[in-house]
């Protein structure tokens, strides 16, 4: 299979991933609950992933709150910051683990920037509708449909000038950009662990820089004799028993991105779509959604004219080619740029993708480009 | 007790949770201190499920400057004697 949906899940991850999984299943019982040495020994795995990450992402490991995947943190922390009718500030390339919470919350939403690649516009429509009085701001790094790169490092400026909470969305980014919580000083940034950490499915990081209300209250293994969650972190945020192979294997896919670089991650990423994009720019009848290099990240949505998505990513399918066609979760970001109806074809790769792979998905769109002529 | 009828106590420094613990347990391995993780004796945790850092008398001292080099708050810390008997130790 030649795999280019890597914004949904990255499918290959480094052999030391699994072989983790597996070996915390064989020798690991669950942390902080008994003395014994299978308990310590998951501990220490638990608390040296909460380090790494936390290192990674620049905060002390006790704020390194795991959760199952970013939705999971992203609901923790609109649970959090946003009471019912709250005034939240988004942007236009929100996904709906962000929308639907704050749907469902009955927020009063307002949504800033709908320029497509365009940081100016995103920073204006923030600051006008920050100064208008905003209860938080909840904004995505990296739009999961065109990697559309926004300005949060100045939309966090904004908001900690105007006091007001800050919440980043770093599924796209973690592992591939700069994310600090010293620098950006967020309430929350969530992110999966398995997208860009290349850890296991059932993975993620919230990381709080203050005490997130509960979504599930149970036991920790701490304070027990008391009926309140606890009020420090990380136990606050985590009630009930850990995924410690997955865990194990988030640590692995961690020490991977810090040993590879984010950087090179990222640069890596750039080149393969570069390369599909050029490819694909030979064909009139191909519509890719591209902004300069310095706005986007390794994400490249297109369109081939006359032809409906879903049936193209079909036909990829066929080829073995997997992308992700549709709306991606995110019917907010796609109304943005004009492609409710159509929906588009996402290729995302990963730091494993190979350029024959890039040649090989570029030459089947264009195949599919040549049909029916 | 001891040769020629000293107490011996051990000494623990208590946590809420094992994260806690884990970062004093970090402290101490930075700065060569001698201990042992363990779960609080049940006398030690008022509200239940704690964690400890235990240690002979001679390394107490290390282990006090050490938890402060790094920031690591503790709740308390106790000496249990050999009898069972347990007091909180004022620093």
């Amino acid at each position: 299979m030649i795999y280019f949906d890597s914004a949904a899940t990255t499918f290959q991850k480094p052999n030391c991933v699994a072989a983790a999984v597996y070996d915390a299943m064989q020798r690991y019982a669950s942390p902080g609950r008994g003395g014994y040495p299978a308990a310590m020994g998951a501990a220490e795995k638990v608390f040296s992933c909460r380090e790494l990450v936390g290192k990674l992402f620049s905060c002390p490991p006790e704020q390194v709150v795991f959760t199952s995947n970013a939705t999971h943190g992203l609901n923790v922390a609109v649970h959090t910051v946003v009471r019912p009718g709250a005034r939240v500030v988004i942007s236009g390339f929100e996904h709906n683990a962000v929308w639907r919470p704050l749907r469902e919350r009955k927020a009063d939403i307002r949504v800033a920037g709908r320029r497509l690649f365009d940081r100016e516009d995103t920073l204006e429509a923030f600051a006008r509708e920050i100064k208008k009085g905003a209860d938080a701001v909840i904004c995505t790094h990296v739009s999961n449909v065109f990697g559309y790169i926004l300005p949060v490092e100045e939309i966090a400026g904004m908001c900690r000038k105007y006091g007001v909470p800050f919440v980043l969305d770093a599924s796209q980014s973690a592992g591939m950009l700069p994310v600090s919580m010293e620098n950006l000083q967020a309430d929350f940034i969530a992110m999966p662990g398995h997208k860009g950490l290349y850890g296991p499915q059932g993975t993620g990081v919230l990381l709080c820089s203050r005490q997130p209300k509960p979504l599930i209250c149970g036991g920790t293994g701490s304070n027990s004799a008391d009926s309140q969650m606890p009020d420090f972190l990380p136990d606050r945020g985590e009630a009930g028993t850990h995924n410690v192979p997955g865990i194990c294997g988030l640590l692995e896919g961690v020490r991977f991105v810090e040993q590879v670089g984010i950087a090179n991650i990222l640069d890596h990423e750039r080149r393969i779509c570069r390369r599909i994009r050029s490819r694909l720019s030979q064909c009139d009848d191909i519509h890719m959604f591209t902004g300069d290099e310095s706005v986007q990240s390794g994400v490249l949505s297109f369109l081939l004219r006359g032809r409906d998505c879903e049936e193209t990513a079909e036909e990829l399918a066929k080829s073995g080619c997997a992308v992700r066609a549709g709306l991606h979760c995110a019917p907010l970001a796609h109304e943005s740029a004009g492609t409710l109806e159509s929906g588009t074809i996402r290729i995302s790769p990963s730091a494993f993708s190979a350029p024959w792979e890039a040649d090989f998905l570029a030459s089947r769109i264009l195949a599919l480009s040549m049909q029916g002529k | 007790m001891g040769r020629e009828g000293i107490q011996m106590y051990d000494y623990y420094f208590t946590f809420r949770s094992i994260t806690g613990a884990q970062r004093g347990e970090r402290a101490l391995q930075q700065e060569g201190v001698g201990y042992a993780l363990l779960r609080s004796p049940k006398k030690l945790s008022r509200k239940g499920c704690g964690y400890a850092l235990k240690m002979r008398e001679k390394n107490v001292y290390a282990a006090l400057i050490a938890l402060e080099h790094w920031g690591v708050e503790y709740g308390k810390l106790y000496r249990m004697g050999m009898d069972g008997e347990v007091e909180e130790v004022g620093v």
